[in-house]
C-alpha cells in the first residue's frame, strides 16, 4: 500500500450561525484517505461543502470563517489543525473556484512567480519554473498579458500553471476543469499525469475525458463521503438523486432539428477588445430561430462569452449589425433594444439579487399579482415568499435569478458558463422552463451531455469566428470537439 | 482582486524608468503647492496634458471628466469666501464673485486637475509590479508596498464590480433602467446597484486574504523577486530629462 498524503479522520464541521439562525452541521464523521499518486474526484451538488472541504485541507477554514471543527486532518504526515495556510504551500497547492478571487498580480508571469518569491527561491530557478508552468498549460503566449484581460478558462490555466511551477505533493482543484474546453482539458490532464501526482478534484459535472484515466470517484452526500469503489451500483443512483447526472429516464431524447421561424441574425459583425494581444471577434453570419435551444461550444478564449454579451447588448460591436425579423421585415437592433429583448443569466446570481425577501425580488419593477408570484415560486421550487435570498443556498439563488428573468418577457435567454456552479438537474429545469414559454435559449458549455441532450443546433467557435454550424448532418464534428480531438489551428 | 488601472502600451512614458517616474510624480505633486502663480501652475498643467496628448493616453482625460462635478463645485463655492479685489457680483452686502475669488477658484481647479492627471498618467503607464519593485528599490518593505498597491487597486476593483452589477441590472430591468435621466430617477436606480456592490466588495476582502496566504504571504523566508525593473534605452538620458524637468520647475517657481 502506498503512503497516504492526506488523511481525514472523523471530520465534523459547522459554520458559525447568526443570531436567530443556526446552520446545520455541514460535515459529520467524514473520512478520506488519499494515497500518493492517486487522482480523487469528489463530486457534490452546489452547497454540498466541496469548497469548504478544500479550504479545510488548506487550513483556510476555520481560520477565515470561524465555526467548530473536530476530527483530524493530516497533510503529508503533518497535523494541519492550528497550522497557517502559508506554511502549507509546499505540501498542498490549490486553485480556487473563482479565479478572479485568487489572482492578485497584474501580469501572468508575476502571478506564477508569486508563491516562489514568497518561499525565497533563486531567480534562475523561478525563471525556469515559470517557463515550465506556461508550457505545461499551453499558455506561453500569455506570459506578459494582464490576467484581467483573459477569458475564464485562460485564468484557470494560469492558476494551474502556478501549481505546475511550484509542484506541491498534493494538488487541490476546486471546479477547475469545468470551464476548460475538452481539448485543453485533455492536453492538461496528459501533462499532469505524465508525472506521478496526487490530485483531489472537486466538481459538479465530471467531463467524459476523465473516464479515460485511472480516477477514483467519491460523492459528498449529506455531510459525508461515499466512495465509488465501495459500491459502484449505488454510486450511480446517488449521483442521479443528487442531480449530478442526467436521469436517463427523464432526459433521453436528442432534440430533433426542426425548421423554425427566424428570430434574429448577425451580419458581418466585428468587435475587438482594447487590450494588446486580445482576439478580435468576427462573425459573418449568425442566426437564431424562434423557440429553439442552441448551444455554443469552442476553445477557451474563442469568443463565446463576447458573442453572448454582444447579443444582449452589453457590448457594442465596432462594426456590423444585428437584425430582428419583424412582420414588417428586418429591423436593426441597438444595444438598448437588445437589453430589452435578451435575458443574460450571469454566473454570479448576487449581481442581480439584492432585496430582502423572495417576494420583493420577484415583484421588483413588475408588480405581478399574488397568484403569479405563488405560481413562479412553485415552478422554480423556491423555498418560500418571505425567505431572504441572501440566506438561501447557491442553487436556490440561481433558481431565483432564473425566476426573475422568467417573469420578464424575453425573446432570448442566454445562459453563459452553464458548466459551473449549477447541478445538471438545476440547469435542465431552468432551460426547460425558458423553452416551454416559447423563448429561444442559447447556452454556452463544454459539457457534451448537456449540448447533446438539450440543443437542437450547435455552433462551434474558434479564434473569434463561428467556424461550423452543426445540425443533424454534422453532429460528428461536434462529437469530435467534445472528444477533445479538434486541434487548435492557431 | 483582478482589476487595475494599467493600460498596456509602448509609449515613451510607458518605457520611462518607474523609479524616476515615481520620484518625478512626487516632485511634481509638491511643486503644484510651491507657488501660487496661476501662469506657472497653469504651465505645469499644460505640460502634463501635452505629454498626455503626445502619447495618446486619452484615459487621463476621462479621469478629468470624472472629477468634473467636483471642479464645478469648487468653482461655485470658492469665490464667496474670497470677497476681496474687484467685485463683479454681490447679493446685498454678500460678495459672491470678485477678482480674488475667481483667481482662488482657478488656482484650486488647476492644482486639482494637475495632480489628478499626474497620478492617472503614472498609474495608466506603470505596471503594478514595476511600482512594487520601485518602492522596494527605495527601501520600503515588501508588505508595505503590497498594502499600498492593493489600496490603490481597490478603486478600480470597485469600479469593476460596479460595471458588472450595472450590466446585470440593465438586463434585468430592460429599457426602463437608465443611469441618466432625472436626478430622482438616477437615485432610485442607483440604490439597488449600490447594495449589490457593497455586498460584493465586502465579500472580496477575506477572499483576497485567503488568496495571499495560499500564495505564501507570511512564509518565513527572505522574499525573492523574479525579475528586475525593465530598463528601456539609456538610463542616463532618462535621468538627464528628469533633471531638466526638475531644474525648469524649480527655476520658474523661484523666479
Amino acid at each position: 500500500m502506498n503512503e497516504a498524503i492526506l488523511e481525514i479522520k472523523d471530520l465534523s464541521f459547522t459554520f458559525p450561525g447568526y443570531p436567530g439562525l443556526d446552520f446545520p452541521e455541514l460535515f459529520r464523521d467524514l473520512n478520506l484517505k488519499v494515497e500518493k499518486g492517486e487522482i480523487r474526484v469528489i463530486l457534490g451538488k452546489p452547497e454540498s461543502g466541496k469548497t469548504t472541504l478544500s479550504r479545510i485541507i488548506t487550513a483556510l477554514i476555520p481560520r477565515y470563517s470561524g465555526g467548530s471543527l473536530s476530527g483530524q486532518v493530516k497533510l503529508d504526515g503533518v497535523e494541519i489543525n492550528g497550522n497557517q495556510p502559508y506554511n502549507l504551500i509546499q505540501k498542498a497547492g490549490t486553485v480556487f473556484q473563482n479565479p478572479d478571487e485568487q489572482i492578485i498580480t497584474t501580469r501572468c508571469d508575476a502571478e506564477i512567480a508569486f508563491p516562489m518569491e514568497s518561499m525565497g527561491w533563486g531567480k534562475k530557478q523561478i525563471a525556469e519554473r515559470i517557463d515550465f508552468g506556461l508550457e505545461s498549460t499551453g499558455i506561453s503566449h500569455l506570459r506578459y498579458r494582464d490576467p484581467a484581460t483573459l477569458s475564464g478558462g485562460e485564468k484557470r490555466k494560469l492558476l494551474l500553471a502556478s501549481l505546475f511551477a511550484v509542484n506541491p505533493p498534493l494538488w487541490i482543484l476546486d471546479e477547475t476543469f469545468e470551464e476548460l474546453d475538452p481539448a485543453s482539458l485533455r492536453a492538461i490532464l496528459k501533462t499532469i499525469l505524465s508525472q506521478e501526482r496526487t490530485i483531489i478534484i472537486f466538481m459538479t459535472k465530471p467531463p467524459a475525458v476523465l473516464e479515460e484515466h485511472n480516477v477514483k470517484f467519491s460523492i459528498l452526500y449529506k455531510g459525508t463521503l461515499f466512495h465509488k469503489e465501495d459500491s459502484p451500483e449505488n454510486f450511480k443512483k446517488l449521483m442521479i438523486e443528487e442531480g449530478l447526472l442526467l436521469d436517463p429516464e427523464r432526459y433521453h431524447s436528442i432534440q430533433p432539428y426542426k425548421k423554425r421561424e427566424p428570430l434574429l441574425k448577425i451580419e458581418n459583425l466585428s468587435y475587438s477588445y482594447n487590450t494588446a494581444g486580445a482576439f478580435t471577434l468576427e462573425i459573418e453570419h449568425f442566426k437564431l430561430n424562434k423557440g429553439e435551444i442552441i448551444s455554443i461550444v469552442g476553445r477557451n478564449g474563442s469568443g463565446k462569452s463576447t458573442l453572448g454579451k454582444i447579443l444582449c447588448g452589453l457590448l457594442k460591436p465596432d462594426s456590423g449589425q444585428i437584425f430582428a425579423y419583424r412582420e414588417s421585415g428586418l429591423s436593426p437592433l441597438d444595444t438598448k433594444n437588445l437589453n430589452a429583448l435578451t435575458g443574460f443569466i450571469f454566473q454570479n446570481p448576487d449581481y442581480q439579487i439584492f432585496l430582502p425577501t423572495v417576494k420583493e425580488e420577484l415583484s421588483y419593477g413588475l408588480n405581478p399579482d399574488e397568484a403569479a408570484v405563488d405560481k413562479i415560486i412553485e415552478l422554480f421550487s423556491l423555498p418560500g415568499k418571505e425567505v431572504p435570498p441572501a440566506l438561501m443556498s447557491y442553487g436556490a439563488r440561481k433558481r431565483l435569478q432564473g425566476a426573475v428573468y422568467y417573469l420578464f418577457e424575453k425573446d432570448l435567454y442566454i445562459v453563459d458558463e452553464a458548466d459551473s456552479g449549477l447541478s445538471v438537474e438545476d440547469f435542465a429545469s431552468m432551460i426547460t422552463r425558458f423553452h416551454q414559454k416559447g423563448s429561444t435559449v442559447l447556452f454556452i458549455t463544454h459539457n457534451m451531455e448537456l449540448s447533446r441532450v438539450f440543443s437542437e443546433r450547435v455552433y462551434i467557435m474558434e479564434n473569434g469566428s463561428v467556424v461550423q454550424t452543426a445540425d443533424e448532418d454534422s453532429f460528428n464534428l461536434v462529437n469530435g470537439y467534445f472528444a477533445g480531438k479538434i486541434e487548435d489551428q492557431a | 482582486m483582478i482589476a487595475n488601472l494599467y493600460l498596456q502600451g509602448n509609449t515613451p512614458v510607458h518605457k520611462f524608468d518607474p523609479r524616476i517616474k515615481l520620484a518625478l510624480l512626487l516632485f511634481m505633486t509638491v511643486s503644484f503647492f510651491l507657488t501660487d502663480s496661476i501662469p506657472v501652475t497653469g504651465g505645469f498643467l499644460f505640460f502634463i496634458l501635452l505629454l498626455v496628448s503626445l502619447n495618446g493616453i486619452k484615459q487621463v482625460l476621462r479621469s478629468i471628466h470624472s472629477i468634473l462635478p467636483l471642479l464645478i463645485f469648487v468653482a461655485i463655492l470658492t469665490p464667496p469666501f474670497h470677497p476681496s479685489g474687484k467685485v463683479f457680483y454681490a447679493f446685498h452686502s454678500l460678495v459672491l464673485l470678485s477678482s480674488d475669488g475667481i483667481r482662488e477658484a482657478l488656482r484650486l481647479i488647476i492644482r486639482f486637475t494637475g495632480i489628478t492627471s499626474l497620478f492617472f498618467l503614472f498609474f495608466l503607464t506603470t505596471e503594478v509590479d514595476d511600482l512594487i519593485l520601485s518602492l522596494m528599490w527605495f527601501k520600503i518593505p515588501f508588505t508595505a508596498t503590497l498594502v499600498i498597491t492593493i489600496a490603490l487597486r481597490y478603486i478600480p476593483h470597485i469600479t469593476h464590480i460596479y460595471s458588472n452589477v450595472t450590466d446585470a441590472h440593465k438586463l434585468r430591468r430592460g429599457t426602463d433602467f437608465e443611469m441618466s435621466g432625472g436626478f430622482r430617477n438616477r437615485m432610485k436606480n442607483l440604490f439597488p446597484v449600490l447594495v449589490s456592490v457593497l455586498i460584493q466588495s465586502i465579500r472580496a476582502i477575506p477572499a483576497l486574504a485567503m488568496a495571499l496566504e495560499t500564495k505564501g504571504l507570511g512564509f518565513n523566508a527572505q522574499r525573492q523577486s523574479f525579475r528586475d525593473i525593465n530598463i528601456f534605452g539609456s538610463i542616463i538620458l532618462q535621468l538627464v530629462i528628469a533633471f531638466a524637468i526638475v531644474l525648469v520647475v524649480v527655476l520658474v517657481t523661484l523666479l
